[in-house]
């Protein structure tokens, strides 16, 4: 008897071990594939923002509102002392 | 005092017997359990090896491939992931309906569904889409329609569109690149994709990943270009415009800086629109993409006709054949004669003329005398030096190296009509290359398409070719070629360009001669005079005489003159003309609002 709970008790141990495994290499794999995701999202970003930075498309926003040229030219505030002070 | 132990009951023997009967019985299944996992393990039954498949799965990581950017860092090329449907028909439920069903979920085509699926039954992986829209990915992830999945597909896009579009090329359907800068660069730009094998459970989970199973993918490298996109789109902007004004054929147009030996822009346009000339052969059909289309500033020759002659000038001033001043006998009223007997005609007669005006003028006569007190050795010499003959090896793909007479059939013919620009086909990269001389002080550079920094670029090389007082002399003649010359009519009026105009003309498509009435009309330029940034040559092919001029100064001229306006000011080159203030508007040609 004792070495049957014996044997139980090593079982359940093996057992909980391996399920731990299990739930780490789960994790792993959920890691990775979330990892995969992110990069192919951070693909499209980067596509939409050159599509967005397209000189003609740049040009055709700042000729929509003259004073955008002015934000792009100057974008800092002169102050009468003569720094340069950010905004 | 001892005490017995008591008698054991029949009950405990018969308690004992069936304790002991019952651990045997549990080791026996215990034991033919494992028996049954080792021969499961070891000698699995053929049914089942079937039915429970391999019990590895493989997963692969795509690696992207690198950017391609301009010199800017303006991405030309970049790539995403997308997906296109799949049908696996043998776990689809109804083959007849699954057109009907993926028309209903993400709008496909019922009738080209079921036309691809209907053939390949036996199939497990019929593709049945394009690239889909991420709406259309989603719906599909959402439906769990039985027998349809998505296949992950890298995707390439151009976010600069058309501009550029064959020095840029595009990549096929494995993703490696078929044309232009993309065939150029592969080896940087492929990357290498990954792969994670696990051992998994009956429901595709999995359950161990060894780590030698899994190979990490390796992303292609950015690639910068030495293009800039800005004067890119201009230069073909202008190019095109010129190009449908004048009713030719095609032009060229190539920007290099000639201190780095850095090409800016590359354009190469074709009149598609335009029908044959009588007598013209059947134009060849275009390529299924106009980014496959060959780049003709590397491949095609064409005849430099007069701006060849500063070559020739500056050459025969450095060997001191000739002198800038000197007085040569030109003829005042009719063609010259060579010592062969050939004739030679000059568009205008001006009589006895110097060396300098000759260029300057553009004079035939002038050019042909001068030639003949060269020797066959030192034309051919002043033809190598330039570079003439050589491929740039700046990397566009197919480059040519021109045309140039050998020795064996070189006559004296051949020595004068070189000097003219003729008998000689070179091609616009080799023209912007020699043409750098005289804005380097004499230095050849090497010219690149690859950033300084990338992978695979040398450094710098440049050799020296002409004397740098020689080459400061042709420097301030070609720029009275701008202010007296052939050139007045597309001076800048920010800055003082030198340069020479050409016309030639267009040799038959079929052979045996020329055109009497087509021509080629080209013109090369540097700008500021003093310290030159920029070479640009712009080669117009068979202008409309019926419109209009058709002279290189007149056609092409224009364009250099405003693509250099253009990018000078682009890159903040200060004006060198007196009393200019500011500079051009770069806004030129874009709609602003009023403030």
């Amino acid at each position: 008897m004792t070495i049957i709970l014996a044997a139980t008790c090593i079982a359940l141990a093996l057992l909980g071990f391996r399920q731990q495994r299990l739930a780490i290499v789960h994790e792993m794999v959920d890691t990775h594939r979330l990892l995969m995701e992110q990069r192919r999202t951070m693909w499209t970003t980067r596509q939409r923002i050159a599509e967005a930075c397209r000189t003609p498309a740049l040009k055709e926003w700042l000729a929509e509102d003259p004073n955008r040229w002015l934000a792009i030219n100057r974008p800092w505030t002169v102050v009468p002392t003569g720094e340069q002070v950010q905004p | 005092m001892n005490e017995s132990t008591p008698p054991r009951t029949w009950q405990q023997h018969r308690l004992d017997s069936w304790t002991t009967l019952l651990l045997i019985g549990i080791a026996v299944v215990m034991l033919a359990c494992v028996g049954r996992v080792v021969q499961l393990k070891l000698t699995p039954d053929q049914r089942l090896s079937d039915a429970a498949g391999s019990p590895f799965s493989t997963r692969v990581e795509p690696a992207r491939r690198g950017d391609l950017l301009d010199r800017r860092g303006r991405v030309i090329a970049t790539t995403t992931l997308g997906h296109r449907a799949f049908v696996d028909p043998g776990t689809v439920k109804d083959l007849a309906t699954i057109g009907v069903d993926l028309k209903n979920l993400i709008g496909l085509d019922p009738v080209d569904v079921d036309r691809r699926v209907a053939p390949r039954h036996g199939s497990r992986f019929v593709p049945v889409s394009g690239i889909l829209e991420p709406w259309q990915v989603e719906r599909i992830r959402r439906s769990g329609l039985d027998g349809v999945g998505l296949e992950p597909r890298l995707v390439r896009h151009y976010p600069q569109e058309g501009t550029g579009a064959q020095l840029i090329g595009l990549v096929g359907f494995e993703h490696t690149g078929l044309g232009g800068a993309e065939h150029l660069l592969d080896g940087n730009l492929a990357g290498t994709e990954g792969r994670m094998t696990y051992l998994r459970d009956v429901r595709r989970r999995p359950l161990w990943i060894s780590p030698d199973t899994f190979t990490p993918h390796e992303d292609g490298d950015d690639c910068r270009l030495t293009i800039d996109m800005v004067i890119q789109r201009h230069v073909e902007q202008r190019l095109e415009a010129e190009i449908v004004a004048r009713n030719a054929a095609g032009g060229r147009v190539v920007v290099l800086d000639p201190a780095t030996g850095e090409l800016l822009a590359i354009a190469d346009l074709v009149n598609t629109d335009r029908p044959p000339r009588e007598g013209d052969p059947p134009p060849p059909a275009p390529p299924p993409d106009p980014r496959l289309a060959r780049n003709r500033c590397a491949t095609d020759p064409y005849e430099p006709g007069s701006t060849f002659k500063p070559f020739v000038w500056a050459f025969a001033t450095q060997q001191g054949v000739v002198t800038p001043s000197e007085i040569l006998p030109t003829p005042s009223g009719t063609p010259h004669r060579t010592r062969s007997g050939r004739r030679i005609r000059d568009v205008h007669y001006y009589g006895k003329s110097s060396w300098e005006k000759v260029l300057v003028k553009s004079m035939n006569s002038g050019m042909a005398i001068v030639a003949e007190r060269l020797d066959t050795t030192s034309m051919q010499s002043c033809i190598s030096r330039f570079g003439f003959g050589t491929r740039t090896n700046c990397g566009l793909p197919g480059e040519t190296a021109g045309l140039v007479t050998n020795s064996r059939d070189w006559s004296s013919y051949t020595q004068v009509s070189v000097s003219l620009g003729h008998e000689i086909g070179v091609t616009p990269l080799q023209m912007v290359r020699a043409f750098s001389a005289f804005a380097t002080d004499g230095n050849l550079p090497a010219l690149h398409l690859l950033a300084h920094g990338e992978q695979g670029v040398s450094p710098m090389v440049q050799h020296q070719v002409l004397d740098p007082g020689i080459a400061r002399i042709t420097r301030m003649a070609m720029r009275k070629v701008m202010t007296d010359g052939t050139g007045q009519r597309c001076q800048s009026d920010w800055y003082r360009l030198f340069g020479k105009s050409g016309t030639a003309q267009l040799p038959k498509a079929t052979g045996g001669g020329y055109h009497e009435d087509r021509y080629i009309s080209s013109f090369i330029a540097g700008a500021p005079l003093e310290s030159p940034r920029l070479v640009v040559l712009c080669v117009i092919e068979d202008p409309d005489k019926r419109i209009g001029p058709y002279y290189g100064g007149r056609v092409a001229g224009p364009v250099v003159r405003d693509v250099m306006d253009h990018a000078l000011a682009y890159l903040g080159v200060t004006p060198d003309l007196d009393q200019v203030e500011g500079l051009p508007d770069l806004l030129a040609g874009y709609d602003r609002a009023e403030p």
